[in-house]
C-alpha cells in the first residue's frame, strides 16, 4: 500500500455482508483505503462486488464487524447522518442512474443543490465539469437523448461536481464501447491524480495499463483477497 | 412531456371527480336546508283553546315555537253565515273558542311533532291540537328519502374516486421511486426528495379546483339548473364563489398533500436503506 501515510478514508474490520441472515455473501472482510488511493475490486458475477460497494454507501448494513467511511461508523448510522455522509461521496453506476425528467445540467447539479450552493456557484461548476467531460454543448438535453457513453460522462461529471472525498464506481464501463470506456477511465484517473480523490471501482475488466498501478482486491468465495502484492511480484 | 402530462391528468381527473361530488353534496345540502326552511315557514299546527292563551308564556313553555298567530274567529263565522240564521250565528259567536296557528323554529320530524303536540296540549286552555300529520309525514318522508338517496349516490362516487386516487398513488410511487432513490444516493434529505411530489400535488390540487370552479360557474350561469330548482320553489345558490372556491381549494390541497405524504412514507424504507 503505497499511500499508507495518508489518512484512512475507508476502514473495514471483519465485515460480513448478507441480504438474508446466516447466508453471508462477503465473509470477514478486513481492509483499509487511504486518501488518494485508487482501488479495484474484481470478482466473478454474483461474487458480491456490488454488495461490498453498496455497504460503502450505506445501502446495506454489515451483519458483523466494523465498517467506517471518513471515520463515520456505518453499523448503526441514522438516516440523517447517512444522508450527510453521502454528500461527501460520488457514485457512478453501470446503468448511469440519471434522473430522466431532468436535463443534463440539472443532473450534474444535483449534488451541489443538495449541498446548498447558490445557483450562480452551481451553474459555474456545472459549466466547468461539462466542459471537462466534453458535453457542454449538450447541457440542455435530456439523458434519453444521449448515447450510453455520453450518459456515463454525465454521471462522472455529477459524481465529481461536489468534489467528493471518495468516488464509488460500480462497473462504470460495463455498458460502454472501448472508446467510451477509455474516456471514463481517464476521467477517473484524472480525478484521482489531480484532485486526490479516493476511487473505488468494482469491475470485471481492469484496463491493462492500470492493472499494475493501483491497489487490487478480488473476491473469491466470499473472501476479499488482496491481489496487489501478487501483481507487485509479477512486476518485479 | 407526455409522461408528465399523463401523470398530471390522471390525478387531476381523480381530484376533479372528488371535488365535483363534494360540490354536488354542498348544493344538495343547501337545497335541503332551504327547502326545510320553506316548509318550516309554510307549516303550522292549529290549536284550539277555550280561553285566550298567553303567547309569551306558551313560547317559554315550548321553546321550539317560533310564533303564534291568532286566527280571527270572524273568518270562521263568515264561512257559516249563509248556512245559519242570525240568532244561531250570535250564539255561535259567543261560544266560539279561540283558534291559533303555531309555527316552529325548525321543520319537525314526525316524532318531534308528536312530542310538540303533547307539549302544546299541556298549555293552559288548549283543548285540541291539529297537526295535519298525514300530509306532514308524506312531505317529511320525501325529504328524508331525497337526502338518503343523494347521500348513497354521492358516497358511491366518492368511494370510486378515492379508489382512483389510491391507484394514482401507486403509480406515483412507481414513477417517483427511482428519482427519489437517486437523490438519496447523493444524500438529499427527505424534504428535498419529496419536494417534487408536493409541488406536483399542490399544482394538481390548484388545477382540479379551478376546473371544478369553472364547471360550476358555467352551471350556475346556465338557467337549466335554476329552472329545475324553481320546480320545488327553491332558489338555491349553485355556486357561492368565495365560500365554495375556498372550501374546494382547501379540500383539494389536503387530499393531494395526504396523497404525497403517504407516497413518501411508503417509499421511505426502500430508498433509505
Amino acid at each position: 500500500m503505497h499511500q499508507s501515510e495518508e489518512p484512512v478514508v475507508i476502514s473495514a474490520q471483519n465485515v460480513s455482508l448478507s441480504y438474508v441472515a446466516n447466508e453471508p455473501i462477503i465473509y470477514d472482510a478486513t481492509f483499509r483505503v487511504h486518501k488518494g488511493e485508487f482501488v479495484f475490486i474484481t470478482g466473478p458475477s454474483g461474487s458480491g462486488k456490488s454488495t461490498l460497494l453498496k455497504s460503502l454507501y450505506g445501502d446495506i448494513k454489515p451483519r458483523t464487524g466494523e465498517l467506517a467511511i471518513t471515520n463515520t461508523p456505518l453499523s448503526n448510522i441514522t438516516d440523517s447522518s447517512l444522508m450527510t455522509l453521502r454528500q461527501h461521496i460520488g457514485i457512478v453506476f453501470q446503468d448511469y442512474k440519471l434522473i430522466k425528467e431532468w436535463n443534463i445540467e440539472k443532473n450534474v447539479m444535483l449534488p451541489l443543490l443538495i449541498a446548498g450552493y447558490s445557483k450562480r456557484v452551481c451553474e459555474a461548476q456545472v459549466d466547468k465539469l461539462l466542459t471537462h467531460v466534453k458535453l457542454f454543448h449538450r447541457k440542455g438535453r435530456f439523458p434519453m437523448e444521449l448515447s450510453g457513453g455520453e450518459q456515463q460522462r454525465v454521471a462522472m461529471a455529477r459524481a465529481l461536481s461536489h468534489n467528493p472525498t471518495v468516488i464509488l464506481a460500480d462497473e462504470p464501463t460495463g455498458n460502454l464501447d472501448k472508446y467510451s470506456s477509455g474516456v471514463i477511465w481517464k476521467l477517473l484517473e484524472g480525478a484521482n491524480t489531480q484532485l486526490q480523490t479516493t476511487i473505488i471501482v468494482v469491475t470485471h475488466d481492469i484496463p491493462p495499463a492500470m492493472s499494475l498501478k493501483y491497489t487490487h482486491y478480488s473476491i473469491q468465495g466470499g473472501r476479499l483477497v488482496n491481489e496487489t502484492n501478487r501483481y507487485e511480484k509479477v512486476r518485479r | 412531456m407526455n409522461m408528465v402530462f399523463r401523470e398530471h391528468i390522471s390525478l387531476i381527473a381523480a381530484l376533479f371527480t372528488i371535488l365535483f361530488t363534494l360540490q354536488i353534496y354542498f348544493v344538495i345540502d343547501r337545497t335541503i336546508v332551504m327547502y326545510e326552511a320553506t316548509l318550516k315557514n309554510s307549516y303550522s299546527v292549529i290549536a284550539v283553546s277555550n280561553q285566550p292563551i298567553k303567547i309569551d308564556l306558551a313560547k317559554d313553555d315550548v321553546k321550539e315555537i317560533e310564533k303564534i298567530e291568532s286566527i280571527d274567529p270572524r273568518k270562521v263565522v263568515n264561512r257559516l253565515k249563509d248556512e245559519l240564521n242570525k240568532e244561531d250565528l250570535g250564539i255561535l259567536k259567543e261560544n266560539l273558542p279561540n283558534f291559533y296557528k303555531i309555527f316552529f323554529k325548525h321543520y319537525p320530524s314526525p316524532d318531534k311533532l308528536a312530542y310538540l303536540k303533547s307539549r302544546i296540549e299541556q298549555i293552559g286552555g288548549i283543548i285540541r291540537v291539529e297537526t295535519y300529520s298525514k300530509t306532514h309525514n308524506q312531505i317529511f318522508k320525501l325529504l328524508v328519502l331525497f337526502k338518503e338517496i343523494s347521500n348513497v349516490f354521492l358516497s358511491a362516487i366518492f368511494l370510486v374516486s378515492t379508489l382512483l386516487v389510491i391507484k394514482e398513488m401507486r403509480i406515483w410511487q412507481f414513477e417517483h421511486t427511482e428519482r427519489m432513490h437517486i437523490m438519496a444516493l447523493f444524500g438529499a434529505p427527505i424534504w428535498m426528495r419529496s419536494a417534487v411530489l408536493f409541488k406536483v400535488a399542490i399544482l394538481d390540487a390548484f388545477i382540479s379546483s379551478i376546473l371544478v370552479v369553472i364547471t360550476f360557474l358555467v352551471l350556475d350561469m346556465n338557467g337549466w339548473l335554476h329552472e329545475l330548482f324553481s320546480m320545488i320553489a327553491v332558489d338555491v345558490d349553485i355556486f357561492k364563489f368565495f365560500q365554495d372556491t375556498f372550501k374546494l381549494l382547501v379540500i383539494s390541497i389536503v387530499i393531494s398533500f395526504f396523497l404525497a405524504l403517504v407516497t413518501i412514507l411508503k417509499n421511505r424504507e426502500t430508498y433509505d436503506r
